[in-house]
């Protein structure tokens, strides 16, 4: 026997239609003898009607923002050791397998799986009728795509159709604004285009002297694959390398960035002042987390030109090639 | 113990040296003078040279500078911090200087000896007469401000920047950025690593960066080479042809008598003014703009995941043969009537557009795997 407090937390899936045939069949059963739940019933659906009256205009930044959410989530189940998600049977690795688990199955069950999902697309696609719903006359200014949601009958011959859309937008302001502001943030990190990311940070650099930019531009130093995109990040943190979570990560690209070009100007960036002055003890120009980011450094780097600026530092401020 | 140079001009031990070079003068025993912290020693001297090219030969950081008269002139400024004076001239160390020649060229070898510590500045002066100078640096950043003949530039690890150079350039940096103003004649240049700018060349222009960083070349007279291994690439205005490749990142073509580009992940987008196209996006859209009054040739642009637009003049005379592979609804919006498309079928070809504009001409090919094909009217 179903409990009220089991069939209740169903009422709201119930109502959105993604209960399977069986759950509705005994969420129903329960509804026909139970007229508390009937009245919790009724009482959700006001809710939902509610709901369904109020016109929301989601921020211009959702899209973004779940989008990252997904990368990082999905980054996050790639860096997880291998495991199934569920069960160990030959059937939930499949579909473990077919839901893109990175986990998910032995080898031949992920190719199994991407041939399936790779099958049913290319088949859905091509048995998929032309809905004549004019995507095809799109024009570039007002692309978009469409997929049906779903179809719903009607009494006098009208059918319901629900669309979801994607659909490109224009928005315009500036760096002040704070919808522009969120959106350039997030595109500084989209994965998918690194001429999108150069430009973006291209145009944060002028903005570099507000923390959330520049946190975003040394995310981009720090974690972009693009050697282009770090670079164009280190010219916007240039002005503020006396700042410590900018020197941290100058620190970092010196320690363990791939590309010498950008080691060269990490340590030009980090130790510049460093025996200029005259009049200046050079010992105070550089704290010691550079130098002992030098010190790492000299143990790792085989830049000879990185290396000998490395060292001649050190030697300026008086700190030995190994230990500090 | 004073700064002494080791060695002269006594032992060139090259007949040809003598004739073509005045000799250096003697071994300088240089003041080491204190500033501040630290301690300072120079050197410098000149010598006479013919129009012949000069080949500098050192490490540490070095300033060209054109200089007046026939003479060429040198100075290296090094800089320690030591307790006292005689550390310093122990830091300092000396070295070697040396004037010969070989093949045609006046070699001048300045090699300071010193510890690890020592700042080493270099700053030459070039005269009029030189018609190239030739940098050869270990280690170190290269300036060169303004110079009327050609420049060979090589460093092991540091930046190389140029002023107005009237002749051609050629340089290469083992790591570090590249910046030059403009280059009377050809360019080429090359680093592992960092970003390469050049503003203006008067003529073919050859940029490689071999491990990652961005190429913008404003204005080229002739053909301009491009290569990254990771970045962007943009290009403002090319006399002659783009031949542009990315592995990663946007080309951008402002205008080009020709372009052949390829990118793995990024946009292309280019105008063209005359010659053929070869675009190829393996991630990323193409845009490709003809300019109108365009001599087109037969051109191909391809994308794998991504649109290709091609913005077309109402006026120009082309035949189009678009293909779009993208399985599902493939797409293919003409702004041209005249472009024929055969809507995709069942486990049939492609969808497939294709027609003469403007009566036909050189044959512009299409390829999307996924994505949109779009032929606009401009």
């Amino acid at each position: 026997m179903n409990s009220c407090e089991t069939i209740r937390t169903q009422l709201g899936m119930l109502l959105y239609g993604e209960l399977s045939f069986d759950e509705e069949e005994m969420v129903d059963a329960h509804l026909e003898g139970c007229a508390k739940c009937r009245a919790a019933l009724e009482r959700e659906r006001e809710l939902h009607k509610a709901f369904d009256q109020l016109e929301i205009e989601p921020p211009a930044s959702v899209l973004w923002d779940a989008r990252q959410s997904l990368q990082q989530r999905i980054a996050a189940e790639h860096a997880r050791p291998g495991q199934f998600s569920k069960g160990s049977g030959w059937w939930d690795q499949f579909v473990d397998a077919l839901m893109l688990r990175p986990a998910g199955g032995t080898g031949w069950l992920k190719l199994a799986g991407a041939l399936a999902l790779l099958t049913v697309g290319y088949m859905g696609a091509r048995l998929a009728p032309d809905l004549g719903l004019g995507t095809v006359g799109m024009s570039v200014a007002d692309p978009g795509a469409q997929r049906v949601r779903s179809v719903e009958p009607g009494a006098n011959g009208a059918i319901q159709i629900v669309l979801d859309e994607t659909r490109q937008r224009v928005v315009s302001g500036d760096l002040d604004d704070q919808n522009i502001r969120v959106l350039l943030l997030s595109a500084a990190k989209d994965p998918s285009d690194p001429g999108l990311r150069y430009e973006t940070v291209g145009i944060l650099n002028d903005r570099a002297q507000t923390a959330d930019v520049r946190d975003t531009l040394i995310y981009a130093l720090q974690h972009d694959e693009n050697a282009g995109v770090r670079l164009k990040a280190m010219d916007g943190l240039r002005p503020f390398v006396q700042h410590p979570e900018v020197r941290k990560a100058l620190a970092g690209v010196l320690l363990s960035d791939g590309n010498p070009g950008m080691r060269t100007q990490a340590i030009d960036l980090l130790t510049q002042g460093v025996g200029e002055g005259s009049g200046n003890a050079p010992g105070n120009t550089l704290d010691r987390d550079v130098i002992g980011t030098l010190q790492e450094l000299m143990n790792r780097e085989n830049n000879a030109y990185v290396r000998q600026r490395g060292e001649r530092v050190l030697q300026l401020v008086n700190a030995s090639r190994d230990t500090y | 113990m004073k700064l002494r140079i080791a060695q002269r001009m006594a032992h060139l031990g090259m007949a040809t040296a003598v004739a073509v070079l005045a000799p250096l003068a003697a071994a300088q025993e240089a003041p080491v003078v204190r500033e501040g912290a630290y301690w300072v020693g120079s050197i410098g001297d000149s010598f006479a040279i013919a129009a012949l090219p000069l080949q500098v030969n050192t490490h540490g950081n070095i300033i060209v500078r054109k200089a007046a008269g026939d003479q060429v002139t040198y100075r290296v400024r090094q800089r320690v911090r030591a307790a006292t004076e005689d550390q310093a001239r122990a830091l300092l160390g000396g070295g070697v200087k040396q004037v010969s020649s070989a093949r045609g060229h006046v070699v001048l070898d300045l090699q300071p000896i010193s510890a690890g510590s020592v700042k080493t500045d270099i700053e030459i002066g070039v005269p009029a007469q030189v018609p190239t100078v030739i940098i050869r640096t270990q280690l170190g950043g290269i300036d060169v401000a303004d110079f009327d003949g050609a420049v060979q530039l090589s460093t092991g690890g540091g930046h190389i920047q140029l002023g107005k150079i009237g002749g051609a350039v050629q340089c290469f940096s083992g790591a570090g950025q590249i910046i030059i103003e403009r280059a009377g004649g050809a360019v080429e240049c090359t680093t592992v690593g960092g970003n390469i700018v050049v503003r203006d060349a008067g003529g073919q222009v050859a940029l490689s960066n071999q491990m990652g960083g961005n190429i913008r070349v404003d204005k080229a007279t002739g053909d301009v080479r491009a290569h990254s291994a990771q970045g962007m690439i943009e290009i403002g205005q090319a006399g002659g042809a783009v031949f542009a490749d990315t592995q990663g990142g946007f080309i951008q073509v402002g205008s080009a008598r020709g372009v052949q580009a390829e990118s793995m992940a990024g946009t292309v987008r280019v105008k063209n003014d005359a010659g053929p196209m070869n675009l190829a996006a393996m991630a990323g859209d193409i845009l490709a703009e003809l300019l109108s009054g365009t001599r087109m040739q037969d051109s191909s642009l391809v994308a794998g995941t991504g649109d290709i637009t091609v913005l077309i003049p109402s006026n120009l005379a082309l035949s189009v043969m678009a293909r779009n592979s993208t399985g599902g609804t493939p797409r293919i919006v003409s702004d041209f009537p005249e472009i024929q498309v055969t809507p995709a079928k069942f486990f049939q070809a492609p969808m497939i557009g294709q027609g003469a504009i403007n009566g036909g001409g050189p044959v512009l090919n299409l390829n999307v795997s996924s994505g949109v094909i779009y032929l606009r009217r401009r």
